[in-house]
């Protein structure tokens, strides 16, 4: 691995860094992240409608699809309760349904790209590359829908020790078939140097996976979300396990949702749940001014980002996805799901706290 | 000349009071009581389950004595918001870690105990002891059905203290290490004095005969349950509070227990005016009488050092018409601080 590793002062403390065969998060961190394209900061001003007057940003309610958040035409930084600049690093993360300007990825100083292993990624991230944007793969662990029906863990009970074990055993080997599928992809495509992180002089790598699938009519019966969310639970971990046996030092991103670990993950015993612990997050979570996760609202998803989020050692969801309506090469004020957009994330710089169980990935 | 200071130094400490509820939080100001507050009660529960009862304030509510406030959270407060509870001055959370034998029933620990390690409060673990009960009236057993009832109880205490302690292990296991607060050799953080909450209540439809006789089972399944959680090295000789109320003690004859008569008390107690349980005697209340038998060590010394006042601390919650129980320590926070407990390493549950 022809690897080039760039230092990092520019951070204090723990430093992020990365090495990459084609790109280096760090060429693009050494700028500042007021140079980064950051010509706005949370939490924006937000309407529901046009016309907007100056420094408002349109957030209409209806999705365009499945896709919400603010509609905005640059990243947004973050600002914290005093006012003060929380430094993050912009980031995107694609697929092959995005349309995609790169150079205007590049123009604006997108740190890293998160990319699904899908018909595009080859051409994500080589294009990328060139633009000197790390690549993150990124891996949808899918549980087949004849297992997302509730009704089969609806009446399920700790007495039935013999139907569980079966049932945690068949979504193991989910999990354990999916490395198989996640590892050919890989290899495929030749992203096995894509990159490697360094955090406090421990080189390792990032890999995502998405975790996102719910039961179907999932509100018909919590024991069904109870008992499905421990099995999922028990189908990640073998992913997790063996995507480590495949790549040592590699450190998995969770991707998810709130609700999915609210609804699901959540419930997972400790046998079912001991992979998960530490891991960072990217959190899911489009928010209405473009601000943080961490929001004390009646919602209940703010209830299950708390949940999720804020661990003993921090806060574990390192990487926001804060909108969907990333209008990077257009302008931010017209309402039309047909635009080009894609998801806007940002990443916050990280530190490793050793536990009792192994260490957790936390926000500096 | 004396009593102008003594009006001063009152108003100064009013002014102080006023004063530091707005610095908590304007939107969950801290009263003190007695005051007057809306107060709501849920259906009694058939099956002797606690149920939600007491006042609504609009913050935690303070007493003329010193207090630090906290809440303690199960599976049934779902909605507590742990960053709410820490800006309305909440200093402290118990939270449930079991309840019986059955491990499904509580699965909410491991976040709570994240979330409220995140914002700094004081955590502390309790088990919500669960009693087989008869299914006639308990004065009607036969002397060898009430040993059967009994041994049957006592080895599953015996269970409910190991899956507690399982979990106990487990999430100071997820605690940070290398910390300031990390003591040598010891596991996770410390955390507030194991907890065993006695308010379920057996034989609720049935005489007081029945409630005394079911209740000599209680109050050895009791002291089973927590001779097995001193037993286990890690939490070795540590101090064990029981959460109960006035009427729960009273109406089981828990003081027959030996192991109940001096151990620390955390009392469920929902006084309409938000109050302290008062044990004076001289005007007759009868509900004075059974705090103070609760609440009366043998030597004269009030051993109810925690009070739960409310269940319905919606102030703090992400759902606000949900329930969340409110409760206070009574000493200052350096003092709850001194109480709290390490888990010494290994040890087999």
């Amino acid at each position: 691995m022809a690897s080039r590793l760039v230092p990092a002062a520019y951070l204090a403390g723990i430093v992020l860094v990365v090495v990459s065969t084609t790109a280096s998060f760090a060429d693009n961190a050494v700028s500042s992240p007021s140079e980064a394209c950051q010509s706005y900061m949370a939490p924006l001003i937000v309407k529901t409608h046009l016309p907007l007057q100056t420094n408002e940003f349109l957030n209409p309610p209806q999705a365009w699809g499945t896709d919400s958040g603010v509609v905005v035409n640059a990243f947004v930084g973050l600002l914290d309760k005093q006012g003060k600049s929380v430094e993050v690093y912009p980031v995107v993360d694609l697929s092959a349904s995005n349309t995609i300007q790169y150079d205007v990825l590049g123009r604006c100083k997108t740190a890293a790209a998160v990319v699904k292993l899908d018909d595009a990624t080859t051409r994500h991230v080589a294009k990328l590359g060139a633009l000197k944007i790390p690549s993150i793969p990124y891996f949808f662990l899918k549980i087949p829908v004849a297992l997302r029906t509730p009704n089969q863990y609806a009446g399920l009970n700790p007495s039935q020790g013999d139907k569980i074990q079966q049932l945690l055993d068949r979504f193991a080997d989910i999990g354990r078939s999916a490395v198989k599928d996640f590892v050919a992809e890989i290899h495929k495509r030749h992203m096995d140097d894509t990159l490697a992180v360094r955090f406090s002089g421990a080189d390792v790598r990032f890999i995502a996976v998405d975790v996102e699938q719910k039961l179907i009519n999932e509100r018909l019966s919590k024991n069904a979300r109870i008992y499905f969310g421990r099995f999922y639970a028990r189908a990640l971990c073998a992913w997790v396990n063996g995507v480590q046996e495949n790549f040592p030092n590699v450190t998995v991103l969770l991707y998810t949702t709130p609700s999915t670990f609210g609804d699901y993950l959540n419930y997972a015993l400790p046998t079912e749940n001991d992979c998960l612990h530490g891991l960072p997050v990217w959190i899911a979570r489009t928010t209405s001014d473009a601000g943080d996760v961490i929001r004390t609202s009646h919602s209940v998803i703010d209830k299950y980002s708390q949940r999720l989020c804020l661990q003993s050692a921090g806060n574990r969801c390192i990487l926001h996805q804060y909108s969907h309506r990333g209008v990077l090469w257009s302008s931010s004020t017209a309402d039309d799901p047909h635009l080009p957009h894609i998801d806007l994330d940002r990443l916050f710089p990280l530190k490793i706290v050793p536990d009792s169980a192994g260490s957790q990935y936390v926000r500096q | 000349m004396r009593y102008l200071g003594l009006m001063l130094s009152g108003l100064l400490c009013v002014l102080a009071i006023a004063r530091g509820a707005q610095a908590q939080n304007d939107s969950c100001p801290i009263v003190e009581a007695p005051a007057k507050f809306d107060f709501l009660s849920d259906k009694s529960d058939a099956k002797g389950r606690p149920t939600n009862i007491g006042i609504v304030p609009h913050g935690f509510v303070s007493v003329s004595a010193s207090v630090v406030h906290g809440v303690d959270v199960s599976k049934w407060q779902s909605d507590a918001n742990f960053i709410r509870i820490w800006e309305c001055g909440g200093r402290f959370a118990y939270i449930r870690l079991s309840a019986g034998e059955n491990p499904d029933n509580e699965l909410e620990y491991r976040q709570y105990w994240a979330n409220a390690r995140n914002v700094n409060l004081m955590v502390g673990g309790y088990h919500n002891l669960v009693i087989s009960d008869a299914n006639v009236p308990a004065s009607s057993l036969s002397k060898s059905d009430l040993d059967q009832l009994r041994e049957q109880n006592l080895a599953s205490a015996v269970r409910q203290a190991q899956l507690f302690l399982a979990r106990l292990k487990e999430v100071l296991t997820l605690d940070p290490t290398q910390t300031p607060d990390n003591v040598r050799g010891k596991v996770g953080l410390p955390y507030l004095p194991i907890v065993v909450d006695a308010m379920l209540r057996p034989q609720s439809r049935g005489r007081d005969a029945d409630r005394l006789a079911i209740g000599n089972i209680y109050g050895d399944v009791l002291c089973r349950w927590i001779e097995t959680v001193r037993a286990y090295p890690a939490t070795a000789e540590q101090p064990v509070v029981l959460f109960t109320s006035p009427s729960g003690y009273h109406d089981y004859g828990l003081r027959r227990a030996p192991c109940l008569t001096a151990i620390p008390i955390w009392v469920s107690y929902h006084a309409m005016d938000g109050d302290r349980p008062s044990f004076a005697v001289s005007d007759g209340d009868v509900g004075n009488v059974v705090a103070g038998e609760l609440c009366l060590a043998p030597d004269g010394t009030n051993r109810c050092v925690m009070q739960q006042y409310t269940s319905y601390g919606g102030f703090a919650l992400f759902q606000k018409d949900k329930g969340l129980d409110l409760d206070r320590f009574f000493g200052t926070e350096e003092e709850l601080h001194s109480w709290l407990q390490n888990a010494s390493g290994g040890g087999k549950e």
